[in-house]
């Protein structure tokens, strides 16, 4: 076998020269065009590159393939007196042929390097990680090139024609090596966690095999001048590779789709106001929900209970060609702590509004033609609406929900969605107003005509921004808000229930006072980068803790995301920090110390497809993985939760 | 020594051999059997497979039926029979950028058996300018390549296709001279089908007769050189023509007619047979014993 090897290498030696001549005449080629074109060098030659791995290699493979065929084939004669069989000839051609190939993809990568890009011509998206796939990409060229090569060898060989060979190759190689790529954008697309590599090599293997089998009852079947089935079983065993790749595709396609049916989001929702009591807010964050393609809407508990609130349906390929956004739900949460959940479909052209709370099931509440059916849920401190945008009038509507069989009354609004909804508080008695002068906070009629002179003077700046939403407490509404006291510091001016206004959090004029609402109901923020605010749910403004030596310690440790900001939960002896869905770490809550850090479930597989992938409970975090579903507690526990 | 090539077994057996190309049966059950140390002559017309049959024997072709079995070995299309059988193909082909050396040297590391020394040996003899490329080469030199091919590693059996074929006669005498060569060398047994057998007069041991895609006839060599004659007279009226004789008809224009016979017993029958009337024996020269043989085919079994 190594006498023909060499023998082989040294008859394919003018075709592999012909071919790297091609390759290093490209380089020159592209100087030219890049002078000629004004175009960057560097540019220029990388597209060269890319050429070659894309396009170049198969093409020589083709060609490389083409001329060992035809020339074992005109060499019949010569060889055929050699004590080895025909099949140990041909394996050898298409071996040296091979080598050839490699030879000349190690000059494609060496000159990469040469070049600059290095192994990054593997990578069509280097921010979305390297290693993986670089190999894959490597191994995918492999295969294509490999199985065209042996291809245009194998046609070339029956067909004694090394063009008509190589064409024929070329086709069938290219062919299977598009129905792996495609089972392989399949998951891509669909942003299902359903790999295709592992068939993807089989794949590979068994193309590669049958190739190879139907090449040797061919070699043997012309050289021995053998009538029979040998053509047939060549013809077929090239068409394998095709063959087995689009069915795999294809296969793995309508398996996709079907997991994609029931692949789970988490549902996407409106986040209520500030008003939201604190009771209302824990009944928001007993579970999670999630939403299906099909259109299923499940609601989930820590301990794994599952419960179907909307059935979904099994969709048709020409359903999901024909409208992708099938059935489009959206929900919001209101001040009662019931779930509205808002479903348009688009098959049907309906707009279903259900309503009610999870442990009891939703109901259908309303249902509209689709027409009438605007953007979305909107939740204006006790009521939940309906706003979206008529493109007849050029214009906002917006309709509170109407009771059960009530009709919905919609009126105009301007472009600006928040101060709509801060006027909307304020009429309910949930926002209170700042005078001109920045000092007075009244509430209008609602909520009493009840006023607070401040300590400090307010900033107002663009139209809402007078308004001042209530943050609900266990004690009653609160009305809070920046103030710039006289010594030139600032400080938060709470407005309590009882008429008296106490300053929080006083600190430089630099500092922020933006806080958000807890599971628990209470409140909390950064006041800079270091330093965090918290709110009780009772009301309890504690002083601010500095983490600045916690963060720096961490950040020695390990690599923590931009979004190193995140407050999860709080209470006097801890604080819950979430480090951009990687980490969940536990400060003290008197010293600001690094208490335990907890590395949560891979989300990438979410974030790459611009997916949330964490919802606060109260207890712990709901973390989607993409494939599963867990949940950590705040004491770093973690359980996975079975959805279906 | 006689007992000890037949320990060895026979060079070969052919036994039902069977061969077709699309509609066109070439061997039609191939029966024989050939006995080490032997040279072999195989007589047949063009086309009626004599080149078929020796592929078979070389393991380059399939047989479609029947069984075949060579030094002891049975084809598989291994190609490890050819390690052992020197071949001389009718048209020889070489790689054509190659030297004759090179091609000594390729063939160097496929056979096993291969002797460098007795290869450059031969071709010295023979007068093969090692450094000509086969594509310039004469038709001469690359059947002297042919012939150091077949013979530097020592085979027990040569298979000849026509190895003199388009030589001219000063070249046909060099490579016949070493054919006479590897007959003094014991246990080389020799199968060549030649145009021209009477080359191989004087060392032939066996005459086969392919025709029809069989071996309709097996003669030995020296019996037919001795005991072929040309039965001539006037043709009887009213004999009849003995049946079952190994002989030809040459000519029965009334009144002369002529048999070429192949053995004395069928000469004998003749001349006692009263067909022809006053009926002459006279030796036949081998070449036209040889060119009688072949209309002999299956007709006077």
């Amino acid at each position: 076998m190594t006498e023909l090897l060499s023998l082989e290498l040294r008859k394919q030696r003018m075709a592999f020269l012909g071919v790297a001549g091609v390759f290093a005449g490209s380089f020159p080629l592209a100087v030219v065009c890049a002078r000629s074109l004004k175009q960057p060098l560097e540019q220029t030659l990388g597209g060269a590159i890319v050429f070659w791995l894309f396009l170049g290699l198969a093409l020589a493979a083709a060609v490389l393939g083409g001329s060992a065929g035809t020339g074992l084939r005109a060499q019949a004669e010569a060889e055929a007196l050699l004590p080895a069989s025909a099949e140990e000839r041909a394996k050898s051609a298409v071996a040296a042929a091979w080598a050839y190939l490699a030879a000349l993809a190690l000059l494609v990568i060496l000159a990469s390097f040469v070049q600059g890009m290095g192994w990054k011509l593997l990578e069509p998206d280097s921010a979305s990680g390297s290693n993986g796939l670089v190999w894959a990409n490597a191994a995918i060229f492999s295969f294509a090139d490999a199985l065209i090569c042996l291809a245009s060898f194998v046609c070339a060989y029956g067909l004694a024609h090394g063009a008509a060979g190589g064409i024929l190759g070329a086709a069938i190689g290219a062919a299977a090596a598009a129905g792996v790529g495609l089972g392989l954008l399949t998951s891509l697309v669909l942003g299902v966690p359903m790999g295709f590599s592992r068939q993807a090599v089989v794949i590979a293997a068994a193309a590669m095999a049958a190739g190879v089998w139907g090449m040797l009852k061919l070699a043997r079947s012309i050289e021995r001048q053998r009538k029979g089935w040998a053509w047939a079983a060549a013809a077929l065993s090239l068409l394998c590779g095709p063959a087995l790749s689009f069915g795999s595709a294809a296969s793995h396609f309508r398996k996709a789709m079907s997991l994609r049916m029931l692949d789970y989001d988490l549902a996407a929702g409106t986040r209520g106001s500030e008003a939201t009591p604190p009771s209302a807010l824990r009944l928001e964050h007993e579970g999670v929900l999630l939403s299906t393609r099909r259109g299923d809407v499940l609601w989930i508990s820590p301990d794994g209970t599952s419960r179907n609130l909307i059935l979904g349906e099994d969709r048709s390929l020409k359903d999901i060609l024909n409208s992708p956004l099938w059935s489009w739900q959206e929900h919001a949460w209101d001040a009662d702590g019931r779930l509205w959940v808002l479903k348009r479909e688009y098959s049907t052209a309906t707009c279903d509004i259900y309503r009610g709370r999870p442990r009891d099931g939703l109901t259908l509440f309303h249902k509209l033609p689709l027409k009438q059916c605007p953007s979305g849920l909107v939740q204006r401190g006790r009521e939940m609406g309906l706003r979206g945008w008529n493109p007849l009038q050029g214009t906002w509507s917006y309709a509170s929900i109407p009771e059960r069989g009530e009709k919905f009354h919609w009126t105009l609004e301007t472009d600006d969605h928040g101060l709509s909804s801060l006027e909307a508080l304020h009429r309910q008695g949930l926002a209170a107003k700042l005078d001109k002068n920045g000092r007075t906070l009244r509430l209008g009629p609602a909520g009493g005509g009840r006023r607070w002179q401040l300590p400090g003077a307010a900033v107002i700046g663009k139209p809402g921004s007078e308004y001042v939403p209530a943050i609900a407490t266990e004690s009653g509404l609160i009305f809070a808000r920046a103030v710039a006291l006289s010594s030139g510091r600032r400080a938060l001016a709470v407005c309590r229930p009882d008429g008296t206004v106490r300053l929080a959090w006083e600190g430089s004029g630099a500092d922020s006072y933006s806080v958000s609402a807890l599971p628990d109901g209470s409140r909390a923020g950064w006041r800079d980068t270091r330093t965090l605010l918290r709110m009780t749910a009772a009301g309890e403004f504690l002083p601010p803790l500095d983490v600045g030596p916690a963060v720096d310690e961490l950040l020695k440790r390990m690599p923590l995301a931009p979004d190193f900001s995140k407050i999860v939960r709080f209470d006097r002896e801890s604080v819950w920090l979430l480090s951009g869905d990687q980490w969940l770490i536990r400060l003290s809550g008197r010293d600001g110390r690094v208490l335990d850090r907890w590395a949560l479930p891979d989300t990438s597989a979410m974030w790459k497809r611009h997916l949330p992938a964490v919802h606060l409970g109260i207890d712990g975090l709901f973390v989607h993985t993409g494939a599963r579903l867990f949940f950590i507690g705040f004491d770093g526990s973690r359980r996975s939760l079975s959805v279906r | 020594m006689n007992d000890a090539r037949a320990a060895r077994g026979p060079a070969f057996v052919l036994d039902g051999v069977k061969r077709s190309f699309g509609s066109r049966h070439i061997l039609r059950g191939v029966s024989a059997r050939a006995e080490r140390g032997k040279v072999i002559g195989l007589l047949g017309r063009n086309g009626e497979g004599k080149t078929t049959l020796l592929r078979i024997l070389l393991d380059l072709l399939e047989a479609d039926a029947g069984a075949v079995e060579v030094l002891g070995l049975r084809p598989d299309g291994s190609g490890r029979i050819r390690q052992r059988i020197g071949y001389v193909p009718e048209r020889p082909a070489f790689h054509e950028y190659m030297t004759a050396a090179q091609v000594l040297s390729l063939r160097a590391r496929f056979w096993e058996r291969w002797d460098a020394a007795r290869a450059a040996a031969l071709a010295a003899s023979l007068g093969l300018d090692l450094a000509e490329r086969v594509s310039s080469a004469s038709k001469g030199t690359v059947a002297k390549l042919a012939w150091v091919c077949a013979a530097a590693h020592d085979p027990e059996l040569f298979l000849l296709d026509e190895p003199t074929s388009g030589l001219d006669a000063l070249v046909r005498e060099e490579v016949l001279s070493k054919l006479i060569e590897e007959l003094q060398d014991a246990g080389k047994t020799i199968f060549v089908a030649n145009h021209r057998m009477e080359e191989l007069a004087g060392v032939l041991d066996e005459i086969w007769l392919l025709s029809g895609g069989v071996i309709s006839r097996v003669c030995d060599a020296e019996r037919l050189r001795r005991e072929a004659r040309v039965v001539s007279g006037r043709l009887a009226d009213t004999a009849k023509e003995p049946a079952g004789l190994c002989a030809v008809r040459l000519r029965a224009d009334a009144p002369l007619a002529a048999w070429a016979a192949f053995d004395s017993e069928s000469a004998e029958r003749l001349l006692r047979s009263g067909a022809i009337e006053g009926a002459q024996a006279s030796a036949m020269p081998f070449e036209e014993t040889l060119r009688r043989l072949l209309a002999l085919g299956g007709d006077h079994d």
